[in-house]
């Protein structure tokens, strides 16, 4: 697994207090009590601060799940690939 | 005339014939229909009986909601009978974003139009006991509970309250 694909397992597992390998990219918002609307805005804060961006609004609305947050950051040039 | 309310990238604006069809089938899906106080199936015919009916209510309003120029859900804002009191409801009808942060920016949005356009200093909500999300998406605008009664909780929201809370979340706005 890639540095940043780590980071991100553990900024959501961090984020949402879940086990990391609860963390898939199928894992989705509102799919499990600990991802509501509050850790949500947890979550969004937790991953602008490890990869250093600032996500446009229209961003944070489309980021409902684990693989759709990899997509997202790769649009701000965070890398997934393995090192 | 209702007139459109944009902020938080949403837009409020009066409920249109072309919409009808949309609001139907979404307020009569069964994620939708199950965690509303009045649960039964809205026919075509009562829908269009309650269009008709819009211009002449007085104490209700009810809107589209667009996000990105595309319609995602509705709201409302009623004025409860014999009393001043403002409540409040919505759904977002779009299952690509039922279950994210658009929902916050609709939440904003109403309550937003509610204390700042209508100048009210409190709002109402009730909702079913069993409808945990909207219970918690609630308290995070700062509603608290009233009471309880018959399965239904009664929740209300100060201006007060709405203005701190809310910057919690108006941070993700940009």
């Amino acid at each position: 697994m890639s540095i940043n694909n780590k980071k991100l397992v553990q900024v959501f597992s961090s984020a949402l207090n879940i086990d990391e390998h609860l963390v898939n990219d199928g894992l989705m918002y509102n799919s499990i009590e600990q991802w509501d609307s509050t850790a949500h805005m947890t979550l969004i804060a937790e991953l602008e601060d490890e990869f250093d961006v600032m996500l446009d609004t229209d961003d944070i609305i489309e980021m409902n799940s684990v693989g759709k947050s990899r997509e997202i950051l790769i649009k701000y040039g965070i890398g997934f690939s393995i090192d | 005339m209702q007139k459109s309310y944009t902020a938080y990238k949403m837009t409020l604006r009066p409920v249109e014939i072309a919409d009808l069809d949309k609001l139907r089938k979404w307020r009569n899906s069964d994620e939708i229909r199950s965690f509303m106080l009045d649960q039964s199936v809205i026919s075509e015919q009562q829908q269009l009986d309650w269009f008709s009916s819009l211009d002449r209510k007085v104490d209700e309003i009810h809107f589209s909601v667009d996000y990105k120029g595309n319609c995602v859900g509705y709201a409302n804002v009623k004025q409860l009978r014999d009393t001043n009191k403002l409540n409040t409801g919505l759904y977002i009808g779009d299952t690509q974003y039922r279950g994210t942060f658009l929902a916050q920016c609709l939440g904003l949005a109403l309550l937003d139009y509610c204390f700042n356009v209508l100048n009210v200093d409190r709002v109402f909500a009730q909702v079913l006991e069993e409808n945990n999300a909207a219970l918690r998406y609630n308290r995070l605008f700062g509603y608290e509970v009233s009471h309880i009664d018959a399965g239904i909780v009664y929740m209300q929201l100060s201006s007060s309250n709405y203005e701190r809370e809310k910057k919690k979340i108006i941070r993700f706005i940009r």
